[in-house]
């Protein structure tokens, strides 16, 4: 069997990160609820670039379609998709706390200078 | 007889050093004291200035928007009782003389809240571009209300039921179209009054434009969604 140079490197970075991102969780630099996508995803590719005809056909024939480049398009383009909206969820979620606490400090603020004045 | 001392103008202001002290004085010529500035986490010296004319001021630490900024002077009105509040862009666009006219308009209809329209005052010089942007954005709101008049104003007067009823939550300018959504949804009292307007090169390069204009409908459709 023939081994291409991609099949390496990609596996290679796909480990690369899957360690480092372990290493993170174990550290507790960051939590399995923030890096299962980036998990799946590394996984997906070292298989992908190790068995890449073995993945893609079974890919497509649980997907159900006729070629296996589409299937994985169509899984990669879903992946993604779901990755946009949830982060995009959470960023507007932050973004709702950030403006509460900056409401809050600032009411916080003129009360604390309206006391000192009274004082 | 809504009395002068019960009214607080509330001026949302980002960066307006060079034109916030010309618009408290106009403000204090037509025989306003409460006034109240809303820095929205600005650069320059904005609560500086307005501290000087010994007015209250309030800094939001970052900056969080327009929305953010007239959710603030909501939530304090609410927290210090205000029985009416005024909300007024600090750029210098709205004329103070105008005060007199959305008071006159919330006592004769018995309104909850009033919206300042630029656009019934023949008077007014509006750029184009100013008014496509106003258009394009009446037809938003439009479609997600019923509301046929000025919806991006920010020259606004709420009175108390306003003040504890409404809860905003868009930071940007999409916070005009949703304080008109959320009164109609709570079956408050809108009316319209006529304002004179004058833009400037300055108050032309803060308002909305197109790029803005994009993201307030998003920021919309979102908040209809309830993402």
């Amino acid at each position: 069997m023939d081994i291409r140079i991609f099949q390496i490197l990609v596996s290679f970075i796909g480990i690369a990160f899957v360690i480092w991102t372990l290493k993170n969780i174990i550290t507790q630099k960051s939590s399995l609820k923030d890096s299962w996508f980036g998990l799946i995803l590394s996984l997906l590719f070292i298989m992908l670039a190790l068995f890449p005809d073995a993945v893609s056909h079974h890919i497509a024939n649980i997907l159900d379609f006729k070629s296996n480049v589409n299937a994985i398009l169509f899984l990669l383009v879903g992946l993604l998709s779901a990755a946009f909206v949830s982060t995009n969820i959470r960023v507007n979620q932050q973004n709702r706390h950030i403006t509460k606490l900056s409401k809050e400090i600032a009411l916080l603020a003129e009360e604390i200078k309206q006391n000192k004045t009274k004082v | 007889m809504i009395d002068k001392s019960d009214i607080y103008i509330c001026l949302p202001a980002y960066n307006e050093a060079s034109v916030i002290g010309s618009v408290i004085k106009s403000i204090h010529e037509n025989g306003f004291e409460n006034i109240i500035v809303i820095d929205d986490g600005s650069d320059d010296n904005t609560t500086d200035i307005a501290s000087t004319f010994g007015i209250r001021t309030l800094k939001l630490p970052i900056n969080r928007g327009v929305g953010a900024a007239t959710q603030l002077a909501i939530e304090y009105a609410r927290n210090k009782k205000i029985q009416y509040l005024m909300l007024m862009d600090a750029d210098g666009q709205h004329s103070a003389e105008c005060l007199h006219t959305m008071i006159e308009t919330m006592r004769r209809h018995q309104a909850d809240i009033v919206i300042g329209n630029r656009f019934v005052n023949e008077e007014n010089i509006i750029p184009t571009k100013r008014r496509l942007y106003n258009f394009l954005a009446n037809i938003f709101t439009n479609m997600l209300v019923d509301h046929e008049h000025d919806s991006q104003s920010g020259f606004r007067l709420l009175n108390r039921k306003a003040i504890d009823a409404l809860n905003l939550e868009i930071d940007g300018y999409g916070v005009c179209s949703e304080m008109i959504w959320k009164a109609k949804k709570l079956e408050l009292n809108i009316m319209d009054a006529p304002i004179k307007v004058s833009y400037t090169d300055y108050s032309l390069s803060k308002g909305q434009n197109f790029g803005k204009g994009v993201k307030t409908a998003l920021s919309l459709i979102n908040k209809k969604l309830k993402l």
